[in-house]
């Protein structure tokens, strides 16, 4: 139920709603609820780990995200963010979230490699490349033309080994 | 093997790790659905990605929007896809390695969703695969990534490794103990969860729980792998002596209920999924149990018994009939199948 911007609860539809990620064998659900209809629901909030609060609906302000405009009351309904750079914009209204839904606010696992950036242009021309070779690879193969797929499989070789570094292969 | 991994097999039967990706220069995928270059997009992301597996090994791929239902109900069936893919079907594709150990699912909820399978229970060796393909990506294709959050991923329950490590756990006796309430508390704490793996609903068909991590962020790849490894270490040692105490105190009747699905299974002339299940649950956990006489180990028979399970669901069937079958001419393709292959396994009662 939506009244001017405002979530009520789906159950009791009086009081202001939060919205929770609660997790089924089908997958997520979203469960727009008022906290005292969620706790006679689910019990007590933070001991139920299948459920995940993603925060008051209440008060947001329409701010949207400058490349994909996304906004946080999207995220607050759909419990998903629009492109890597929601993150940064909306860091702060995030954070609270994060730390619930995670316990913590720091990373601690790998990182990407390095320099991806530069190879990048690079890799996408050879992968239209490549593409377009594998398919005329394909044709040459089931036309029976061996001659042909046999030249074609070289130059494919030879991006597959660029696509490597060349180091790799 | 040791003894040890052995008995462990018989109750952690596969192993798995998903890896979620995304790309730093384009929508996430529930927002690229929205964009009017949508499919030239998705098509660039799917290049991009086939461009740099293609170089490692043998991927096929799927173009989901170009599947039919039964195909993509096919993978679906076999883990190899998940239905949040199907429904982004306009922009969606997989790459799936031949033996199926390896899939790549693209713009599902992110770019990329990897995971490595394997039967049997190796987290560490699973790691090391999908960690593999992972860093041969991300040489070339810039990742959504940030110090604090860590891999950035369309929904924060995935940040920071974007890692989810999964052992699927064959629970007869717990679960039919009515034990299973209590643990999930227990494994809360640590960070995991478990859920019933059925298809609909929440219940766990043939005794199967998946166990998995739920914190993905401000603990490294190493730390999860333990925590889930800790769990399952638990979970085992619970299950086998429950095994043991239900042979002491069912005794004869446990025997006959196992003996009556290696009779229905052998003899029958129909029968439908869900009995099947059931059915073939009793004759695992009658293998775990010691009951049959086999040239195979015990986990070895489970694993096919397991294989055949996922054979016999509907999709699956109709794949082998090669023809689209109503559900009672499914339910006699699934008896006359299944007869044979329990045969084959080389089980005697």
């Amino acid at each position: 139920m939506d009244r001017g911007g405002e979530m009520l609860c789906s159950n009791c539809g009086k009081n202001p709603a939060q919205v929770y990620a609660k997790r089924t064998a089908e997958g997520e659900k979203r469960l727009f609820l008022c906290p005292a209809c969620y706790k006679s629901l689910y019990g007590e909030g933070a001991d139920d780990f299948f459920t995940t609060f993603l925060g008051s609906v209440e008060g947001e302000k329409r701010r949207a995200c400058p490349t994909c405009g996304a906004t946080m009351e999207e995220f607050r309904h759909t419990g998903l963010l629009g492109c890597a750079d929601c993150y940064r914009v909306f860091r702060e209204e995030l954070a609270p979230t994060v730390r619930f839904i995670q316990g913590r606010l720091y990373h601690a696992g790998k990182s990407p490699s390095e320099g991806a950036e530069e190879k990048y242009d690079e890799v996408r021309a050879l992968a239209y490349e490549q593409e377009a070779l594998r398919e005329r690879l394909k044709t040459a193969r089931d036309a029976g033309d061996e001659t042909a797929a046999k030249a074609l499989k070289f130059r494919l070789d030879a991006i597959n080994r660029e696509l490597n570094g060349g180091d790799r292969s | 093997m040791n003894e040890k991994l052995v008995s462990y097999e018989c109750v952690a039967v596969s192993s798995r790790i998903r890896l979620a990706r995304n790309f730093a220069d384009y929508p996430f995928p529930d927002r690229l659905l929205k964009s009017p270059h949508a499919k030239e997009q998705a098509s660039e992301i799917v290049r991009l990605i086939a461009a740099e597996l293609n170089t490692l090994e043998e991927f096929d791929l799927y173009d989901i929007g170009t599947l039919t239902d039964e195909r993509a109900a096919y993978l679906v069936e076999r883990n190899l896809i998940s239905r949040d893919l199907v429904r982004h079907s306009a922009i969606s594709a997989a790459l799936i390695t031949p033996d199926e150990s390896i899939s790549v699912m693209i713009n599902e909820e992110d770019h990329i969703r990897a995971q490595y399978f394997m039967k049997g229970y190796d987290l560490k060796k699973a790691y090391e695969r999908i960690t593999g393909i992972d860093d041969v990506i991300s040489e070339s294709i810039p990742f959504a990534f940030d110090k604090t959050f860590g891999y950035l991923t369309a929904c924060p329950t995935n940040l920071g490794t974007g890692m989810r490590a999964s052992v699927m756990l064959f629970l007869p006796a717990v679960s039919r103990r009515g034990l299973m309430k209590g643990i999930a508390p227990e494994l809360n704490r640590l960070g995991l969860t478990v859920r019933g793996t059925s298809g609909e609903g929440s219940g766990a068909e043939g005794d199967l729980f998946q166990i998995s991590n739920e914190v993905t962020l401000g603990l490294s790849e190493g730390e999860i792998l333990s925590a889930v490894e800790k769990a399952v270490r638990i979970m085992v040692e619970f299950e086998l002596k429950e095994r043991d105490r239900m042979k002491v105190e069912e005794g004869v009747s446990l025997r006959d209920r196992v003996m009556r699905a290696y009779g229905v299974l052998t003899n029958c002339c129909m029968i439908d999924m869900q009995e099947f299940m059931k059915r073939a649950a009793d004759i695992k956990l009658g293998v775990a149990l010691g009951y049959f006489e086999s040239e195979n180990p015990p986990e070895e028979t489970i694993a096919t018994l397991d294989d055949l399970i996922v054979a016999m669901r509907p999709a699956n069937i109709m794949r082998l009939s090669g023809a689209p079958l109503s559900e009672q001419e499914q339910s006699v393709y699934r008896a006359e199948y299944a007869k044979k292959a329990i045969r084959s396994a080389g089980l005697f009662a």
